[in-house]
């Protein structure tokens, strides 16, 4: 019994352990069963993805294979030895060749034109060395034997070490864009040639336009020295009037044109800023004396030595902003300010500024006053005159030099100027020097120049005509050759002390002329000084001029003085007298001597302005005299002091010395504080004398101008 | 516990003194399961301490020699089904270290919840072999008895020397030595 109860638990407990069992097993192979599924799905999702990723490379090569031949760039993959591996349909279209017709040629051999490729192929081992790129443009040949340009841009091909195997170059035609550039260059080449003849026209046509002006000037000058009716006087005062505004107009219509061809001309030569700014401050106070104006000058003594620059051209930026400055302004003071901003390199860079106080500009209008023919007002052309053409050179001239120009400005307070301009330093310390004695020296000169033997060489008649008039004022003995041929035949004959030479003539021109006197040894004008006249002012045709062995030039409408002193100076008639101020100061012993010559000089020989300067002495000396007595009788010294100041610089104008020295006593004494007043009086009474006596000179001169 | 060491332990209870003797160790070892062990399933190991405790009341064998005993039962038992295990090494010490580093992994590949004893083995020089056991368990004498039927597997003659480097020989170094 006992056996079969151990049998039964024994049974039971197999059974329990077999359901046991069966329940792991199977619990195990349900999980089997999951990872198995998770496994297959897995493998799927990796199917899935392999399959999707090849479908997006072959697109993405497909894109940019696609992308490659759409733009028109030609592939081709060499080895280290330019055997083509593989040719692009785009490469292959570029030259005319199929793909397959390419595939195992040499590509130096195939496409090679000229020597220039030879020399980029044999290059390319370097780019494939240094596994980089570079891109050239060169020309290929074509199956048909055309040539095209391509740009091409290699790179090398590196196996998986990074060792170069061959190289990819990428092709792109252009053959167009070289054409075009061609045309282009062509295009502007006709454009620049255009605008040269169109420069070349305008200068032919101020030359041609100068011309008979000169003529007309010359004319006019040589009428006035006639005896004429007080009607007669006044009719050729307008037509001089008009002649010189005219001069005025082209003369600026030349500058901007030379401005813009980009051929403004800047000479450089030493000369003395000071002296310059100094004149101009005399000459606009005389200027402006019959209205209430005194213009001033504050020069900075940090510029000491003499400049190189050009004087011509600074004395014109000045001419135009003091022009403009005394037009606009009825009363108060005009300004010269210089100073000097820095010394670098060799160079003074210098501030000037010119100040009014007048109409003033409104703040609308003042970046339209620098541009050609604007002024700020259309009325203002009306009421003061004007072209609008002066600060555009103004402001072209100052900027080609480097400098800069602004202008601060309210209506009816004035306006102030300001521009920079560099200068170099000549290390020269300057001095201050008067004008030359030109009275005595002109009587030296009239004396000796009547011995002189002159050849004329001109081709326009009239000119002829106006130079001959004043060679014969001169009791020069002359002669006068039509043309340049006529004038060297003339001149291996006949020994002259002097020509006068033409620049521009029919057949033979004066520089050619020049050049074959000069250059002939049995002529016995070889070594004759010979003056250059040219109405051109272009600083090229006087280089041209002075290259062919020419001594100087003088520019037509010239006025018999300056073509005196011209002479004088080339021939060696005069040794130039200077005296400092200070030697004379002390003399004031009432002589009256009047002397015009400063202002001729000063003008360049403008009869005109002197006419003008010396009527407004007439006109406006009484007025100041009037007030200076007053002042006195009123102990009104402050007054004294500047009625004075005033005068001072009219009295140096037309070269009354004596006059000048008085009035800067008073002025000198009134502002120290330090006189009697009876000293006062007897140079009062001494200027005012001496003034009665200097009108009816004055006005007989003016007669015989 | 793997319910193959219980399945294998009665076995060899039975094997030597009938499955009386099976029948009585279950009733009188007081087991939650009741003594229905299958070998692919997992048992409380406080279940096969009791019936070896058990067992040696009843036979008055210390349960070391017990242990020991099965050791070298069960290796046979391993040998025959898993003789994969043995084809990788031709020694025993070759075998010996391979139990820590390739058998005790694939085994928990296979049962992940197995708690198996640590092994570290280390040789000085040719001849011995020193084999550290790590296990809460603390049943050094059953891995005695696996390591001398390993050497018996191989043809091997060596010395085993036990020495217990804790109290409650949950750490063990055997030396073994040709």
């Amino acid at each position: 019994m006992k056996e079969v109860e151990i049998l039964k638990r024994r049974l039971h407990r197999e059974q329990i352990a077999r359901k046991e069992a069966e329940r792991i097993v199977e619990q195990k192979g349900l999980e089997l069963y999951d990872v198995n599924e998770k496994l297959l799905r897995l493998n799927e999702r990796l199917e899935q993805n392999v399959t999707q990723r090849s479908i997006e490379l072959r697109r993405s090569e497909e894109k940019y294979r696609g992308l490659i031949e759409n733009m028109a760039l030609g592939l081709l993959e060499t080895d280290l030895h330019h055997t083509i591996i593989r040719a692009y349909q785009g490469f292959a279209e570029m030259t005319g060749y199929t793909p397959e017709e390419l595939k195992g040629q040499n590509a130096k051999q195939v496409f090679s034109p000229n020597d220039s490729f030879t020399q980029l192929m044999n290059l390319t081992p370097d780019i494939q060395k240094n596994i980089s790129n570079s891109t050239s443009e060169v020309q290929i040949k074509k199956k048909d034997g055309s040539l095209i340009w391509v740009l091409i841009s290699a790179a090398p091909i590196v196996d998986k070490d990074g060792n170069p195997i061959g190289s990819l170059g990428i092709h792109y035609d252009i053959t167009e864009r070289k054409i075009l550039e061609r045309e282009l260059a062509k295009a502007k080449e006709t454009a620049e040639q255009a605008q040269q003849a169109e420069q070349q026209f305008l200068v032919n046509m101020s030359h041609e336009i100068r011309t008979p002006m000169n003529a007309v000037i010359g004319m006019t000058h040589l009428l006035q020295d006639t005896d004429l009716t007080t009607l007669q006087k006044e009719y050729i005062d307008a037509l001089r009037f008009s002649g010189d505004s005219l001069m005025g107009l082209i003369n600026n219509i030349l500058d901007l044109s030379k401005i813009e061809a980009g051929e403004l001309e800047f000479e450089e030569k030493e000369f003395n800023l000071y002296q310059l700014v100094s004149n101009l401050q005399r000459a606009f106070q005389f200027k402006v004396n019959r209205k209430e104006i005194s213009v001033t000058l504050d020069f900075d003594p940090e510029i000491e030595n003499i400049v190189i620059g050009d004087p011509t051209r600074t004395n014109q930026i000045f001419t135009n902003l003091l022009g403009n400055a005394s037009k606009f302004t009825t009363h108060g003071t005009i300004g010269i300010v210089a100073k000097l901003l820095q010394k670098r390199n060799g160079q003074y860079w210098i501030e000037f500024q010119i100040h009014d106080t007048g109409i003033g500009i409104p703040e609308d209008k003042k970046e339209l006053i620098f541009m050609n023919f604007k002024q700020a007002d259309a009325q203002i052309a009306r009421k003061y005159g004007g072209t609008g053409l002066g600060l555009t050179i103004v402001k072209e001239m100052v900027e080609f030099k480097g400098g800069m120009i602004s202008v601060e400005s309210h209506v009816n307070q004035g306006s102030n100027f300001k521009f920079i301009l560099p200068f170099i330093d000549s290390g020269i310390k300057a001095v201050h020097k008067t004008p030359i004695h030109h009275k005595q020296i002109t009587q030296e000169l009239k004396e000796k120049i009547s011995h002189l033997e002159v050849l004329i060489v001109e081709d326009n008649e009239m000119n002829q005509k106006l130079i001959s008039k004043i060679l014969e004022i001169w009791k020069c003995r002359y002669d006068i050759a039509n043309n340049g041929r006529e004038a060297l035949e003339i001149s291996k004959q006949l020994q002259y002390d002097l020509i006068l030479m033409d620049i521009h003539m029919p057949e033979m021109d004066g520089v050619e002329t020049t050049y074959a006197i000069r250059t002939d040894n049995n002529n016995p004008n070889q070594r004759i000084p010979i003056i250059a006249m040219t109405a051109a002012a272009l600083l090229e045709e006087k280089n041209k001029a002075i290259a062919a062995g020419m001594n100087d030039f003088i520019t037509k409408p010239f006025s018999p003085n300056v073509l005196m002193k011209k002479i004088g100076n080339i021939l060696g008639l005069v040794t130039q007298k200077t005296e400092s101020m200070d030697n004379e100061s002390s003399s004031t012993s009432n002589n009256l001597s009047i002397d015009l010559d400063y202002l001729l000089d000063f003008s360049d020989g403008d009869r005109n302005f002197v006419k003008d300067m010396v009527n407004t002495f007439i006109k406006e000396t009484p007025i100041s005299l009037s007030n200076l007595h007053e002042a006195f009788k009123e102990k009104k010294w402050e007054m004294v002091y500047k009625v004075s100041h005033q005068m001072k610089p009219n009295f140096m104008m037309l070269g009354m010395k004596c006059q000048e020295n008085m009035a800067a006593q008073i002025e000198k004494m009134t502002k120290e504080q330090d006189f009697n007043e009876s000293e006062i009086c007897t140079l009062i009474e001494q200027i005012t004398s001496a003034a009665h006596q200097a009108y009816p000179i004055l006005k007989e001169k003016l007669q015989a101008f | 516990m793997k319910g193959v060491v219980f399945t294998e332990f009665l076995e060899m209870v039975e094997a030597s003194h009938g499955y009386e003797m099976v029948d009585d160790l279950i009733n009188e070892s007081d087991l939650s399961s009741e003594g229905a062990y299958t070998s692919v399933g997992t048992y409380d190991h406080h279940e096969i301490i009791a019936l070896f405790s058990t067992l040696s009341k009843k036979t008055t064998t210390p349960i070391p020699i017990l242990f020991r005993n099965f050791g070298k039962y069960i290796f046979d038992v391993f040998a025959r089904k898993y003789t994969f295990f043995f084809s990788n090494s031709d020694n025993a010490f070759d075998f010996l270290e391979s139990v820590e580093s390739y058998i005790h992994v694939e085994v928990r590949k296979l049962y992940p919840d197995a708690e198996l004893p640590r092994f570290e083995t280390k040789r000085v020089g040719n001849t011995t072999l020193e084999m550290m056991y790590y296990s809460n368990r603390s049943m050094s004498d059953f891995a005695m008895g696996l390591i001398e039927k390993v050497l018996e597997y191989y043809n091997e003659d060596a010395n085993v020397e036990r020495i217990y480097l804790t109290d409650n020989g949950s750490q063990v170094q055997f030396i073994i030595s040709k």
